[in-house]
């Protein structure tokens, strides 16, 4: 039972005790309120099988159905097991009826329409199998059963109206590399509508159901839209056939190449001389959970972008917090590092990424050189790949919490009352300012052309901030070594008070009356 | 390293859209056979699984895939004149140093070639996961070449026709061919790379064969039947070889009947490092 009727077994009670108000009312009314309760009760749509495919191979025989909600059923018979979409849920005797069974049903598969396929396995049940292969056969039923077919319904067939000069055009006479093609089958799937103005050189366009029937003979190139091409005739050129199949009847010929998108090419009789092609995209789950970024709307893009931005404020925050708490002094130093020795900083930031693949080399080559060494590669590579790691993070928010701390100090020199002047503000303050940068591309990085520039405004910043990050990380070794940063006086006497009440820098620095030597009278 | 973590982040998490939307497609081309009396295939295949088995007799050659086509493109191009085609998945652009991704490993391409012609068939496969059954065909000459593979080659039924030459090529592959003689082939050669590589001679053919071996490293082993007169010429070096079944003289063996059976076979094999094994079947 689906999870909208557990809400409607739940909802019944409010209704039934809410009878008596139908009760005294119109009949329309009551009607619409049991309408309500059958519509909740009705079981969810199913996904649609819209085509399917069979595959025989030694020892394999699957039946795959293509759904349209970009999922497939895949029913396979191997080794002794039955599989659906790869999980073993039933068995069967290889050589034995199941397996011979399953075998005409693929083959039968293979030659029909997909609704007829669906039906074939809803109804499955082979004769003369031990109790074992009747359970998993039943499994095959159940499993078609979660599966719905599109209802076989025949359109009249449609002359499409070439296009004008320069209009669309699709050039069906050579299929030889019908991927190419895809992209115009694809739009002309979209745009298919009476209205549809279509050029096909030395060919038709024809919209809905098509045929050539027995005995005629036709010249010239075909292409039909959402439609099944019957054929019992002659067709002395090429047939494509998008959204629809292509069916050979006995009889039939093709002299060229049949090309079917989207669809099938089922072969009852007839001859094809050329090649017989179809093509299709298939379900992916990667796709469905991850359609076209290009396709979203500006709001939802904005909105998807400033998700991803906030999970990463949120990413960075939390290991910069974990920093300042385990790190404090490390982290500091490097961020003192960036806020005395900028430039240093960025050169060495800069010559550190041109050397750390050349480095990573010569340690390996070193590593294999030495015998002993080449034991200790998988973890010098894995060592290596984290310190480098580790450099750019500690860097990158040593960077934050120098420009936060640059910042909040300003603030105080200009007598602002910071509640608490510490890392975790500092950090926070500096994120958001880096963040800032990414902000505009969130909210204008769908306008074509300057979406791109912001997006690379901020690539270009981020990577600035990266460089000087890392380079202060390598200075000072990761926050091991004071040598650039500034720091004259013992860390113990860094405190935030301290620092507070005696500027080191800038104007106040300067302003700072000098100490007066000591006089006879102290 | 060129770009700092957030950058890495951002990028992973904003655009994931695009980067994790494979394309998967199915693809299918197949050829009527319209009286045809041979053909010569070529299969290139770079990435995934891979069947081959013979066709029903109304069909020349058919090809089914499923591929990434962000990655891949298929080919599928039939030269009448020459009776050719080539077949299989080439990389889209440049091909360039890099690892197949699962996405890639799960592409799959099935292929059935025609009983009724007399074929050659020139097959090359990177990063491949290969069945190929050959038994029943109208094989006249094999080539195959294997990268980073797993390759099963099987002549479950006799070759319908004798067949020149099966040369295998195999890099850092596992390549086991089953059924040697029901091949017919007169030749056979084989390159062995690093990998681990299997020839089994039995099956029901009659013709003699030559056996070119060259294996550099990696483990060969030969499973030659019984009823068959086998003669080794070894070269070797750092391998130390003795054979159970074999007299020695030089660096020839010879099994006890060869001489003595309607069919032979000939071995020449060179190898430096290769771990040697021989078996009988029975």
């Amino acid at each position: 039972m689906r999870s909208h009727n557990y809400v409607a077994l739940a909802l019944l009670p409010s209704l039934l005790l809410a009878g008596p108000s139908f009760g005294h009312d119109r009949v329309g009314e009551d009607s619409r309120a049991f309408e309500l309760i059958r519509s909740l009760f009705r079981r969810a749509p199913f996904p649609l099988a819209h085509t399917h495919r069979a595959t025989f191979a030694p020892g394999h025989t699957a039946l795959v159905l293509h759904l349209d909600n970009n999922s497939e059923l895949r029913l396979t018979l191997a080794d002794g097991r039955l599989f659906i979409d790869d999980d073993p849920v039933g068995v069967y005797l290889p050589g034995g009826g199941l397996e011979a069974a399953w075998h005409d049903l693929v083959a039968e598969a293979a030659r029909l329409p997909t609704p007829a396929v669906v039906h074939l396995l809803q109804t499955w049940s082979p004769d003369s199998v031990p109790q074992g292969e009747a359970r998993t056969a039943k499994s095959v039923r159940e499993a078609a059963e979660s599966v719905d077919a599109p209802v076989f319904t025949t359109s009249r067939p449609q002359l499409l109206d070439p296009a004008g000069p320069g209009g669309f055009t699709i050039d069906v006479g050579d299929l030889t590399d019908p991927v190419s093609l895809e992209p115009l089958l694809r739009q002309a799937a979209r745009l298919a509508s009476p209205a549809l103005r279509v050029s096909v050189p030395e060919g038709t366009a024809y919209l809905g159901d098509f045929s050539i029937g027995s005995g005629e003979v036709v010249e010239g190139h075909f292409l039909v839209l959402k439609g099944t091409a019957d054929m019992y005739g002659s067709l002395r050129g090429n047939l494509v056939t998008v959204d629809g199949d292509v069916v050979m009847h006995p009889g039939a010929i093709v002299t060229g190449d049949v090309l079917a998108y989207n669809g099938q090419v089922v072969a009852l009789g007839g001859e094809v001389t050329g090649e017989i092609r179809t093509l299709s995209p298939l379900g992916s789950p990667a796709a469905a959970v991850a359609p076209d970024v290009q396709t979203l709307s500006p709001l939802v893009l904005a909105l998807r972008r400033a998700a991803g931005l906030a999970g990463v404020f949120f990413t960075l925050g939390v290991i910069g917090f974990g920093m300042v708490i385990f790190a404090r002094h490390n982290l500091e130093v490097v961020s003192d590092t960036v806020s005395n020795s900028f430039g240093r900083s960025f050169l060495v930031g800069l010559i550190g990424q041109l050397l750390v693949l050349p480095t990573f080399g010569m340690l390996v080559v070193g590593l294999i050189l030495s015998v002993v060494g080449v034991l200790l590669l998988p973890f010098a590579v894995i060592v290596f790949g984290l310190l480098a790691v580790l450099a750019v993070l500690v860097g990158f928010l040593a960077v934050a919490h120098a420009m936060g701390e640059t910042y909040t100090r300003r603030r105080m020199a200009l007598g602002a009352t910071i509640g608490s002047p510490n890392s975790y503000r500092y950090l926070l303050i500096g994120l958001g300012a880096v963040l800032t940068i990414w902000l505009a591309w969130v909210v204008f990085g769908w306008v074509p052309a300057a979406g791109q520039v912001i997006q690379g405004a901020a690539i270009l910043m981020t990577w600035l901030l990266g460089t000087v990050g890392f380079g202060a990380a390598l200075l000072s070794r990761a926050g091991a070594r004071e040598q650039f940063s500034g720091r004259l006086l013992p860390p113990e006497a860094m405190t935030d008070e301290y620092l507070w009440a005696t500027p080191q820098y800038g104007v106040s620095a300067i302003k700072r009356p000098a100490a007066k030597p000591p006089t006879s009278d102290s | 390293m060129t770009r700092p973590v957030l950058l890495i982040g951002i990028g992973t998490l904003l655009v994931a859209g695009t980067a994790a939307a494979q394309s998967m497609h199915a693809y299918s081309t197949m050829r009527q056979w319209h009286g045809e009396t041979r053909l010569t295939t070529t299969i290139d295949f770079a990435a995934g699984t891979i069947r081959l088995a013979p066709a029903d007799e109304s069909i020349l050659y058919r090809l089914t895939l499923e591929y990434d086509q962000e990655r891949f493109h298929p080919v599928s191009q039939y030269v009448t004149d020459g009776h050719r085609v080539t077949l299989g998945l080439k990389p889209v652009g440049e091909w360039s140093l890099r690892v197949p991704s699962q996405q890639q490993l799960g592409q799959s391409a099935s292929i059935a070639l025609s009983p009724v012609v007399d074929l050659g068939l020139d097959a090359t496969f990177g990063a491949v996961d290969a069945e190929l059954e050959l038994g029943g065909l109208q094989l006249t000459t094999l080539a195959l070449r294997t990268g980073a593979s797993r390759v099963a080659v099987r002549f479950s039924e006799r070759n319908k026709t004798p067949c020149r030459t099966a040369s295998f090529a195999a890099g850092a592959a596992e390549l086991k061919v089953y059924g040697l003689g029901n091949s017919r082939c007169r030749e056979v050669r084989l390159e062995g790379g690093v990998g681990s590589v299997m020839l089994d001679f039995t099956g029901a053919g009659t013709t003699d064969s030559r056996v070119h071996l060259m294996m550099a490293a990696g483990e060969l082993t030969l499973r030659l039947p019984r009823t068959v007169g086998v003669r080794m010429a070894i070269e070797k070096s750092l391998v130390r070889f003795e054979p159970k079944g074999f007299t020695r003289r030089g660096n020839e063996y010879f099994s006890a009947n060869y001489g003595r059976t309607e069919r032979s076979i000939e071995v020449e094999l060179t190898t430096s490092f290769a771990g040697l094994q021989v078996e009988w079947a029975d």
